[in-house]
């Protein structure tokens, strides 16, 4: 999952270097912090968040087909 | 300064790109007064158009600055405004760019096929779906298709899923592809299904505003979708459709002309 989010982001991004993703486990729920270059920050949101509702959503299926709930987290 | 221009167009934006092409310099080679921002009006009443009055910078610069600012001692309200332009600035220029790239349909190589091909079954495959895609193109219009198990996921509720996995698709695409690209991912027989599912419905609906008058709504549909409501119902002349609301899922309106809704 975080191999997904990151590969998702990566080539959303221009600088693929600065991508990460941390993974935080917060009891039942496993958190990925993505981080970006500033200058790429709204590209992994897109308008209106709609970039991150797209990735939040096949992170949530990942979720599902792995039996746990995970949320996406883009820090700044 | 001396030379200020007024232009006018149906909104700041219009008029801006107006003054630009009609000077030939870019957006940021002008200083740009708005007079009056313009509105939209509500279902075109009270439609007012955009004023704006320019002065190309450059070596008068330091005499169009102080001018600007005794012509802006308005009250707030006109300070207010003023950040318009500003606000557009980005956008404009931006739209330009674009239309001057994307206007050009794109050429299409099998290696783009491929390269996109891989990255679709890569995200699909992390996401947990080992899937069979296959891709085609014609022109600058990209089809790909999801075969395997588990379609119904692949969907999700309302197409979510492919949905999403087509606009990222496309985000991904446009990066590596310079031009106009369409892209559309199918899975299982999905589109059909819901083309036909749509076209029923607005049939459905279409027979009932005919018969009792009155305006009935599908909520909720994206623009591809809405466009095929449209489509089906354009040809009858007893009825007509619009979309109303705001966003990305406006929902439409089936009605019989001459009448207001509801």
């Amino acid at each position: 999952m975080k191999e997904l989010v990151s590969y998702i982001a990566a080539s959303l991004v221009d600088d693929q270097d600065a991508v990460q993703v941390n993974e935080v486990d917060q009891g039942d729920v496993r958190v990925f912090e993505l981080r970006v270059a500033k200058d790429d920050l709204g590209k992994v949101i897109g308008k209106q968040g709609r970039t991150a509702r797209a990735i939040r959503t096949l992170l949530a299926i990942s979720a599902t087909r792995n039996g746990c709930k995970a949320r996406l987290e883009i820090m700044e | 300064m001396s030379e200020k221009i007024k232009y006018s167009g149906k909104d700041v934006t219009e008029a801006i790109s107006m003054a630009c092409s009609a000077l030939n310099v870019s957006q940021d080679q002008l200083a740009i007064d708005v007079l009056s921002p313009g509105s939209a009006g509500l279902f075109g009443l009270g439609r007012k158009k955009a004023m704006i009055a320019v002065s190309i910078k450059g070596s008068a610069r330091t005499a169009t600055e102080p001018a600007e600012t005794t012509e802006h001692k308005r009250p707030r309200k006109e300070g207010g405004r003023r950040r318009q332009p500003s606000q557009s600035s980005p956008r404009a220029p931006r739209r330009a760019a674009s239309s001057e790239s994307s206007h050009e349909p794109a050429t299409i190589t099998n290696v783009d096929l491929d390269w996109i091909k891989n990255h679709l079954v890569k995200i699909l495959a992390m996401v947990g779906f080992p899937v069979e895609v296959t891709i085609t193109s014609n022109d600058n219009k990209i089809k790909a298709h999801i075969t395997g198990a588990a379609m119904e996921e692949v969907v999700g509720s309302e197409g979510q899923t492919l949905d999403s996995l087509q606009y990222l698709m496309r985000k991904i695409i446009s990066r590596r592809i310079q031009g106009r690209v369409m892209f559309s991912l199918d899975a299982g027989d999905y589109r059909d299904r819901r083309r036909q599912d749509l076209e029923e419905q607005a049939d459905t609906l279409a027979a009932e505003v005919r018969e009792s008058g009155r305006t009935k709504s599908i909520p909720a549909l994206n623009p591809a979708e809405r466009r095929i409501v449209h489509m089906r119902l354009q040809d009858d002349t007893s009825i007509r459709s619009r979309s109303v609301g705001e966003g990305h899922f406006k929902k439409i309106l089936i009605y019989v002309p001459g009448r207001k809704k509801r």
